[in-house]
């Protein structure tokens, strides 16, 4: 059901959004690319209008855990 | 020279670093799954040399490929070079580093319970549903899935 390593599972999960934690804190974002142990994500930063996007590359192995908030 | 038994979970590892090996861009026209082969067949004799890591790496260079007659070992294959220390660099590291296996098999015994797993920056509670080679998969009450990396998991506990 699951793949074996988190980089490859991260893989199926392409467009959907989601919510990292990291060892100091949390992004949230839509992953648009896993690449080897580099995951791309389409962060966002504040709410609503003004909002802004920032492509952000996290290194895999210092996420601590991914939520999976909606398939997009 | 120094023979160290290879794990299971450090050849899984490896075997993944070499998947992505194939996804990189190489200077090297020779495919590597042919590389990916030879490695195999090396780990396959569950024994690794960490005395001359160099002679592994040129060994595989040099050995000739069932897709092409020419050894690895020309001007182009400094990429290739550089990819395959960087794995083997990997390979050591993971080799010396403690192994996950406790902690598998530990959380593999609360698989489908009610578990609260600590990491270093928040607690997650949920029903543990799969136990992967790097990471788990946790439930929450709420139905959201988290993907837990199995590395950073400080505490467990069975609620």
């Amino acid at each position: 059901m699951f793949k074996s390593f988190l980089s490859a599972e991260l893989a199926n999960h392409v467009g959907t959004s989601v919510e990292i934690t990291l060892s100091d804190g949390f992004v949230e974002g839509i992953i648009t690319s896993v690449t080897g142990n580099l995951l791309t994500i389409l962060q966002t930063i504040g709410y609503g209008y003004g909002s802004t996007t920032v492509t952000l590359t996290i290194f895999i192995p210092a996420i601590n855990s991914i939520k999976i908030l909606s398939v997009v | 020279m120094i023979i160290l038994a290879l794990s299971d979970e450090a050849r899984a590892r490896l075997l993944n670093l070499l998947g992505s090996l194939q996804t990189s861009p190489t200077a090297t026209t020779t495919s590597t799954t042919d590389t990916t082969n030879l490695i195999n067949n090396l780990l396959n004799t569950n024994t690794i040399s960490t005395a001359l890591p160099t002679d592994v790496i040129n060994s595989v260079l040099n050995t000739p490929t069932s897709t092409t007659t020419v050894p690895l070992n020309t001007t182009t294959s400094t990429a290739a070079t550089n990819l395959l220390n960087n794995i083997l660099a990997d390979f050591l590291v993971l080799r010396f580093r403690p192994s996950l296996r406790a902690l598998r098999n530990d959380l593999l015994n609360r698989l489908n319970q009610t578990v609260q797993l600590s990491t270093s920056y928040e607690t997650l509670t949920g029903t543990l549903v799969a136990v992967e080679s790097d990471y788990v998969v946790l439930v929450e009450s709420d139905g959201s899935m988290n993907f837990v990396n199995l590395t950073t998991i400080e505490t467990v506990a069975s609620l």
